[in-house]
């Protein structure tokens, strides 16, 4: 008896399961199409929002299958709207789970309630994923990406900007800001955040997507954009630099002579300090590099030398940190830095005062820079390449 | 009387003898023709009887001088159970009877004609012996005997099936295997009540503990060293007459993984392909429920390069994956079925057919994506690594993909559920039949996953047995 009773109720517990159970729809891979990826305008004339998806097309041949990248625009009040068209237009239901960015325009942030509308639908909807890759497009519209890029690696553009992102690292210009990040960073209290922003290069077969810089946001602003080099350097004072080049200028013998040193690893501690003059930020870099090229004769491998070029690379980092936050602060005001952060850790208290005005705040803070380089390698060769020996 | 019993029976011979050098004495010889060895009854029983000297056989001590003096064989009995004696004739042995006298001789003479010990043909090996057993129960006996020189293996015959009297051998190694679990197959063979055993898998059928079950828990064999090794363990062997393959009990889960070849190559490799079946295991029974539950289900968990390739395959074709991938499943076991029975000159044709119009037609003409075809291969391979699971794991493989074609991911994880559920439910002989996998103690599970060097598994019949002998007293208070 005890063990019909024990099956019955192993029996009632399964079933009760069953409805516990997410999404368990039925639905064929071929009836759906895959979107790749969508930009977001906001159009003003008529007060709506145009959404621009690439969508996938596979083919299938006897020789094996490729795929098509088309693109489909549609208008609407909402997202909802939008993408709704988008599907009738299609045809088909649309798969959001596997597309890979989202490419908004600088209109549509300031255009606060579609802007939030966006962020709420990547968030909301079931199918679209939280690590999809967030842009800023630097021409005039966001579908424009799609509509005139033709990356001549990849068929379907935004796997190729997936690709940039996955992949590419030698030189980090850009920041890597999956959705999550960006909401996260919308959603703090001083609400701001970042976007890498992506332009159109002109080429003889057509324009290549190119991503480069950093757009500053706050509130729904674009404030300020950072071009490459300053997008590397904001990453080291974040301490998320992790692969770039720095190129070393140098003189000798009166002729100038440029050496590339290649980061193997850098470590960035900050630190305020509430002295007499105010808040003082500590800033203290580390960094591991290697020789990656030399353009020049001079032989850098001699010990004094490599001190040389250590003093002067250091020189120069630091040149370029202090520069950046000097713009941030007197140009800007903002804190992309993110003293703030560092202040909140170690000065609570002082912190509640200064939060509300954190703008000017930041504004009076001095910063001690120091940056501490040592090259530890020189890729293949410990000789200097030179002609006529 | 033998002659009413036997009337209409061509086979049975009566040999009239008439003594030379002994006067009213009438002796008769009968045996079954072609079971008894005929020029071995002319040369030491007939020639003996009429030669027997003058005086020898008399009334009084017919039968005993005839044994003792008289007749040059071996193995002779005297019996005066008319069953017994109709019993041994049809087994092929040879009757002396002497008229007015109650008792009767049986003399072992038996000349069957049987086929040669040859090579196994289920549970082939690269190294290791070559010889498997045979359909005679004595030259079976012999194969065990021959690898345990042991007094303590004692081999107990019976008889079963009300109409063919077919004799079985229970097998076991005294001290070795647990009095209790012997006890239970000796009563669960009593019960039997059959009217023929033709091969062991009747008996099989019958005394094993989860009738409607897919996994049986009695094993099966027809290599002699591998029956031997269940004996040191502890198990219990029954071989039938007639059949080359031999039962042992109790039977584990983990048996079904393991091959004696195992044994006889290096550990390491051993525990490798042991490995490999475990996942064979799963991949058999699992890749098309998943796959349907992936491609169907849940997307969004396939890459998305993947994806891509899945989705362009599927363009055109006219059939929702789940139907895809049944029909192919079926097919494979079409194929797999036919391949198995049909003899060897046709089986190749099924193989080339298969080959042709699964994997290249179908896909061409777009009747199943490709992708499928990959899995069902897949799924077909791995079924071959375990071989004496083939069946059942074909049947658990259409039950988890219509689960998992109903409800996805879901439906595959409660069909694995319930399957492990009922694994771990069953026993085999009062050994839980998950024995050793389901335990955490490394000691304990330490042959099942991998195989364990000999050094590290020298203490492994000994924590067995005593595992046995727990739970059957457990079972029996």
């Amino acid at each position: 008896m005890k063990r019909k009773a024990d099956i019955f109720i192993l029996a009632v517990l399964f079933i009760l399961l069953m409805f516990t159970t997410g999404c368990w729809d039925y639905r064929e891979i071929s009836e759906e199409i895959i979107v790749a990826g969508a930009a977001f305008d906001y159009d003003e004339k008529n007060d709506c929002l145009v959404v621009t998806a690439e969508i996938t097309l596979p083919k299938s041949s006897e020789k094996g299958s490729t795929f098509n990248s088309k693109i489909y625009t549609s208008k609407g009040k909402s997202v909802i709207d939008a993408v709704n068209k988008l599907t009738s237009k299609a045809g088909h239901k649309l798969l959001w789970s596997h597309s890979k960015v989202i490419i908004l325009s600088e209109e549509l942030i300031e255009s606060e309630n579609l802007f939030i509308g966006i962020m709420d639908w990547v968030k909301r909807d079931l199918e679209t994923r939280d690590y999809v890759w967030m842009l800023l497009s630097k021409e005039k519209t966001a579908g424009e990406i799609f509509l005139k890029a033709d990356p001549q690696t990849e068929s379907i553009i935004s796997y190729y900007l997936d690709h940039v992102f996955l992949t590419v690292k030698s030189n980090e210009t850009y920041m890597k800001v999956p959705y999550w990040e960006f909401m996260y960073s919308l959603q703090s209290e001083d609400f701001y955040a970042v976007l890498p922003t992506v332009t159109l290069e002109e080429s003889d077969k057509g324009a290549i997507p190119l991503v480069n810089g950093t757009e500053i946001i706050s509130r729904n602003k674009a404030i300020c954009w950072l071009d490459g080099n300053q997008t590397k350097t904001l990453l080291l004072i974040m301490d998320k630099l992790r692969d770039a080049t720095f190129i070393v200028e140098q003189t000798h013998n009166e002729k100038r002579q440029t050496v590339s040193l290649r980061i193997l690893g850098s470590k960035t501690r900050i630190k305020p300090i509430l002295g007499e003059k105010g808040l003082v930020m500590e800033v203290r870099v580390q960094m591991e590099a290697s020789v990656s090229e030399i353009d020049g004769s001079k032989d850098i491998f001699k010990k004094e030398n490599i001190k040389e070029l250590e003093k002067e690379a250091e020189r120069m980092i630091t040149g370029e940190i202090k520069e950046l936050v000097n713009l941030l602060k007197e140009k800007y005001k903002v804190d992309a830095v993110r003293f703030g952060d560092k202040v909140e850790n170690k000065y609570p208290k002082l912190w509640k005062q200064m939060k509300n005005d954190w703008g000017n705040e930041f504004e009076k803070i001095s910063s001690d820079i120091q940056v501490k380089l040592e090259i530890t390698a020189s890729d293949q060769s410990m000789k200097i390449t030179k002609a006529g020996r | 009387m033998f002659r009413q019993i036997f009337q209409n029976d061509d086979t049975i011979v009566f040999h009239e003898l008439l003594p030379l050098n002994n006067d009213n004495v009438r002796i008769c010889v009968v045996y079954t023709v072609g079971m008894a060895d005929q020029k071995e009854i002319s040369k030491g029983l007939i020639s003996a009887v009429l030669n027997s000297p003058e005086g020898s056989l008399n009334r009084e001590n017919m039968v005993n001088s005839l044994k003792k003096q008289i007749i040059s064989c071996g193995n002779i009995e005297i019996n005066s159970d008319v069953d017994k004696i109709v019993g041994s004739i049809l087994y092929g042995d040879t009757l002396i009877i002497a008229d007015n006298c109650p008792e009767a001789l049986i003399v072992d003479l038996k000349g069957l004609k049987l086929r040669d010990i040859s090579e196994p043909l289920s549970e082939n090996v690269v190294r290791g012996p070559r010889d498997a057993f045979t359909e005679s129960l004595i030259i079976n006996t012999s194969l065990i005997r021959r690898r345990v020189n042991n007094p303590n293996l004692k081999f107990r015959f019976d008889f079963l099936g009300t109409q063919t009297k077919t004799r079985i051998c229970i097998c076991h190694i005294n001290g070795l295997s647990n009095d209790k679990i012997l006890q239970e197959v000796n009563d669960r063979i009593k019960n039997i009540r059959l009217d023929a055993v033709l091969e062991s898998g009747y008996i099989e059928e019958i005394i094993r503990d989860h009738p409607l079950s897919l996994f049986s828990t009695v094993g099966h064999t027809e290599r002699p060293d591998k029956l031997v090794s269940g004996l040191l363990e502890g198990r219990i062997a029954i071989i039938v007459d007639g059949t080359p393959i031999a039962l042992t009990v109790p039977f584990l889960f983990s048996e079904y993984f393991q091959s004696s070849e195992d044994y006889y190559n290096d550990f390491i490799s051993g525990s490798v392909n042991r490995l490999l079946r475990w996942g064979a295991f799963f991949l058999s029974t699992s890749i098309p429920a998943i796959y349907v539950a992936l491609t169907s289900f849940r997307k969004e968990i396939i890459p998305t390069p993947l994806l891509l390739t899945i989705s362009a395959s599927r363009v055109d074709v006219p059939f929702p994956t789940i139907i895809e991938m049944f029909i192919m499943v079926v097919v494979f076991e079409i194929l797999r079925e036919g391949g198995s029975r049909l003899p060897v000159a046709v089986g190749s044709t099924i193989s080339f057919v298969g080959a042709v119009v699964i994997g290249d037609a179908a896909v061409n003409a777009k009747f199943v994506s490709a992708p499928i075809v990959i899995i069902v291969a897949v799924t077909g391979l791995s079924n071959f690594l375990i071989p004496k699971l083939m069946s059942s794991l074909s049947i658990v493989r259409i039950i988890l993909l219509l689960f998992s074609g109903v409800i996805g991911f879901y439906g595959y994880l409660f069909g694995a559920i319930c399957l492990f559920i009922h694994l771990l439910s069953m026993n085999s002989f009062g050994v839980p039949y998950m024995l050793s996998i389901s335990s955490l103690n490394a000691f304990e599970a330490k042959d099942t996953g991998i195989r364990v060097p000999w050094w590290v598994l020298r203490f492994r019949a000994k924590k067995q047995s005593q595992i046995d002998a727990g739970e059957a007293n457990e079972e029996k208070s």
